[in-house]
Order: C-alpha cells, then structure tokens, then sequence
C-alpha cells in the first residue's frame, strides 16, 4: 500500500520552498489568493479549537501555540493572543512568511489567514484582519488586530 | 433615539439601494476587502460568499498583474462574461472593491453609473 507521508524527509519542508511558493503566486494574483489559502488552515483546527470561548485569551494562546508553534506545524511562535473592544491583537514573531524576507510592506498574508480562520471558528462570525506590525518590515515582531464584523 | 448603524450594516445598505437601482438585473453583490475579506454581501444562502469573496480580489489582482505588465495604467473594472450573465469587479479607491453578478442582459452601463455612486459611499463608510 502506498502512503503520501514521505517516510525520509517527513512532513516538514524549508521556509526557503515555502517562500517561492508564497511570493511567486502573491506575485501573479495578489494577497486574497494567499490569504484565503491561510483562512482555509485557519478553518481546519475547528476540531482543536473546539469547546474554547472567545473570552479565553490564554486557552486560545495556549491551544494555537501548540497546534502552529515548535511542538506543532512550525508555521510561528504564537506570542499572545488578547481581546480588543473590536475582536482581537494577535502577537507572533519567527513567522514562517516573514523568514528570510526584507519588505518594504507587511508580508505576512499566509499567517494573518491563519489566524483570521481560526478565530472565525472560536468565535462563530467574520473577521477582518489587519498587519499593523511585520518583522520583514522592520518590527520586532508581526502583530495583527483582528475586527469582528458585525 | 435609533442606534447608530454598524459599519457592515451601512455597507449593506449600498447594496441594498444597488439592487434597487439596478431593478432585477442584480442577482447579487458584496463589498471586499483586498485581501478577500467579506465586508458585507447580498448573495443567496447557495453562494458561498467567502470563496467568492477571495475570488473577486484574486480576479482584481490578476487584471492589476495584466495591466502592469502590458503597462496599461490603473485597472478601472474587470468582467467576467458568462451564458448566463455578468461578473463585475470594480475597485473602490485604494481600500477595497465591489463585486456586482449580473443576470443575462442585465444594463452594463447602468451599473457603471451606479456603481461609481456607491463606490463614492463605500469609501466614506471605510474611511
């Protein structure tokens, strides 16, 4: 029987790959096409993220650092998730889309998906997503605030 | 003394008086961020608004990608034309776009005049 799980390399694979698929299709068809791939990942940890309120900051932190962070997909180091009055700040640093990047905008479309997704499942209705900060930008860290729509 | 109206719902509220512009020609039309983010949108329950919002930018992204490339200047509109009808992608300034899907025969040049209304509304409720 065949499997798609590579029994040498295993599931991960270089920022550096990842980086050429990102920016070459960002580069044809713009960020939706990125962000909405992000939304999708995002979607995907419904079952993870199962039971969690949208008023439990840390619970959330906790369980996205997990699932994304070194012990998960590597995908970045989930730093801090807090509530706003509008929906929520996303801290992270070592993002995978901001590795090995200089920009002269935030770059982080990939991620800041993610994020959007996920915490569409928490909290049960749409959010719009904003970088405020990015590290290939310039900043310390990639910093996202969150809307709820309503 | 009426609550003030959030911004999704004054967004639909373009829409709404887009549709009732436009008669029947509008099966329907949503606001979009571009990144592909739903802002507000008046589709039936069988469209899948998200994907279509992300599709509407992607397309919006693609004419830019075309224009650039062929030096073409700034990307005013895309359409999509179908057998059954129009797909329009119009971009709102620089902060997001108006996706219009058209029945078969629906008045082209009545949407562009009325879309360019309502683009100027959609800016001042983003701001």
């Amino acid at each position: 029987m065949t499997t798609t799980v590579r029994p040498v390399l295993g599931d991960f694979m270089s920022t550096t790959c990842f980086r050429y698929l990102r920016l070459g299709a960002e580069d044809t068809a713009g960020r939706a096409l990125i962000v909405a791939a992000g939304k999708s990942r995002g979607h995907s940890l419904a079952d993870v993220l199962k039971g969690l309120k949208p008023d439990e900051d840390v619970a959330i932190t906790a369980k996205l650092s997990e699932v994304l962070g070194a012990e998960g997909t590597r995908l970045c180091l989930v730093n801090e998730i807090k509530q706003t009055d509008v929906g929520y700040e996303v801290h992270i640093t070592e993002s995978a889309c901001a590795s090995g990047v200089v920009a002269d905008a935030p770059i982080c479309a990939f991620t800041l998906g993610v994020f959007i997704g996920a915490m569409e499942v928490v909290t049960g209705q749409r959010i719009y997503g904003k970088e405020v900060e990015c590290v290939a930008f310039g900043g310390n860290e990639c910093f996202y605030n969150l809307e709820i729509l309503v | 003394m009426a609550a003030t109206a959030t911004r999704t719902e004054q967004l639909n509220q373009v829409l709404d008086a887009l549709a009732l512009n436009l008669g029947g020609d509008v099966n329907g039309s949503a606001v979009v961020s571009l990144d592909g983010i739903v802002l507000a949108a008046r589709f039936s329950g069988a469209v899948n608004v998200d994907r279509l919002s992300a599709i509407a930018a992607t397309t919006l992204g693609v004419s830019r990608r075309v224009a650039k490339d062929l030096s073409m200047g700034d990307t005013h509109e895309t359409i999509v034309q179908c057998d059954n009808g129009l797909f329009i992608v119009i971009p709102v300034e620089d902060k997001c776009l108006l996706a219009v899907s058209l029945r078969k025969g629906g008045n082209l040049g009545m949407v562009r005049l009325e879309a360019g209304d309502c683009g100027d509304r959609i800016s001042g409720i983003i701001g």
